[in-house]
């Protein structure tokens, strides 16, 4: 599931060096270098620039020439150089390590994540449910009781109702008050009070 | 008590028609100077307290509750079922009185907690585990 580190690389990889000088003899070139060598330093005059002593007077040749030297090219440069030995090499390479946990270790981890999730959202749910159980129950208990009260008030203001018609009808003859017989006769309803009377 | 529509008990709606007149408007007036007990008018808990007391109603009145809703079963009319139905109210007064005797504080705790919480039973469990241990159900 982790991958370790990969082993430190050698320092190959190293911008290419300078060229090679084009020059026909060995041991003139090795002198060429040595004279390089020491003229690499900051100030014109350390450099070896004896010219600045000579302003005007001296050539090339006579500044920078060596014994034995047949061309131009053969003459030691003058210029700012790298350290004997080179520059230490610059690493440009990738080192993007692969290490740490593998895409099958992120995988489990979130699978895991969304089973414990699931797992607690069902323990909610089934918490939820006994609490709206608890409820319904209550309820369901309680229905009797109330309904008992209710069907004592309907009776008493039925009465009440029956009452106040007798006495408004007192006059008419051959009125019967109340519902007059039941329309349902295989279960009780009570009347249908309308609250918005429309015309059908 | 819970079963298909048909089963379960109509509660009607109140009556929009009140009886009006001269005989009507004596009588409430009557009633506004003389206290509940007097004029026989029952009172009756609230909700709260109704819920704070469900279980208690549970185990004590289970067989004139389910005498009532078989009485009803038969017979919707409300004329029909008020010898059962007074049997019920009777067992709630008397067990309200008993625990009211009993355990005043817990069962006043209980309720005003419903009250506060609209009758949510989560809220209210340490007044519930409080009340149900000094008056067991």
């Amino acid at each position: 599931l982790f991958r370790r580190p990969p082993r430190p690389r050698r320092a190959s990889d190293t911008f290419p060096r300078a060229p090679p000088r084009r020059t026909e003899s060995r041991a003139l070139a090795a002198r060429a270098a040595r004279v390089t060598r020491t003229l690499r330093v900051r100030s014109f005059r350390s450099r070896g620039d004896r010219s600045v002593d000579f302003p005007g007077t001296m050539t090339e040749t006579t500044v920078r020439g060596i014994k034995g030297m047949k061309t131009v090219m053969d003459m030691p440069v003058m210029q700012d150089g790298p350290p004997p030995g080179g520059y230490p090499s610059v690493r440009y390479a990738r080192r993007i390590p692969s290490t740490g946990p593998t895409g099958l270790a992120f995988f489990g981890a979130y699978l895991g994540a969304m089973v414990y999730g699931f797992y607690q959202v069902g323990q909610g749910n089934a918490r939820r449910r006994g609490l709206k159980e608890e409820k319904l129950n209550a309820r369901a208990v309680l229905i009797p009781f109330l309904q008992a009260e209710e069907d004592r008030r309907y009776v008493a203001s039925v009465k009440e109702r029956q009452k106040s018609e007798d006495k408004i009808m007192a006059g008419v003859p051959g009125w019967k008050s109340g519902d007059q017989g039941a329309v349902y006769n295989t279960t009780w309803l009570p009347p249908q009070h309308t609250y918005a009377p429309k015309m059908i | 008590a819970r079963g298909s529509l048909s089963e379960r008990a109509v509660v009607s709606t109140r009556s929009r028609e009140e009886p009006r007149g001269e005989e009507a408007r004596a009588e409430k007036r009557r009633r506004a100077t003389m206290s509940a007990a007097a004029t026989g008018e029952e009172t009756s808990a609230t909700s709260s307290v109704l819920f704070s007391v469900h279980k208690h109603l549970q185990s004590k009145c289970a067989s004139r509750s389910a005498a009532y809703l078989a009485c009803k079963k038969n017979d919707k009319n409300p004329e029909a079922c008020l010898r059962e139905g007074n049997a019920v109210t009777a067992c709630m007064a008397d067990l309200l009185g008993d625990l009211k005797s009993k355990c005043p504080k817990e069962l006043n705790a209980y309720a005003e907690c419903m009250d506060y919480r609209s009758n949510t039973f989560d809220k209210c469990r340490r007044e519930q585990a409080a009340f149900e241990e000094k008056c067991p159900l």
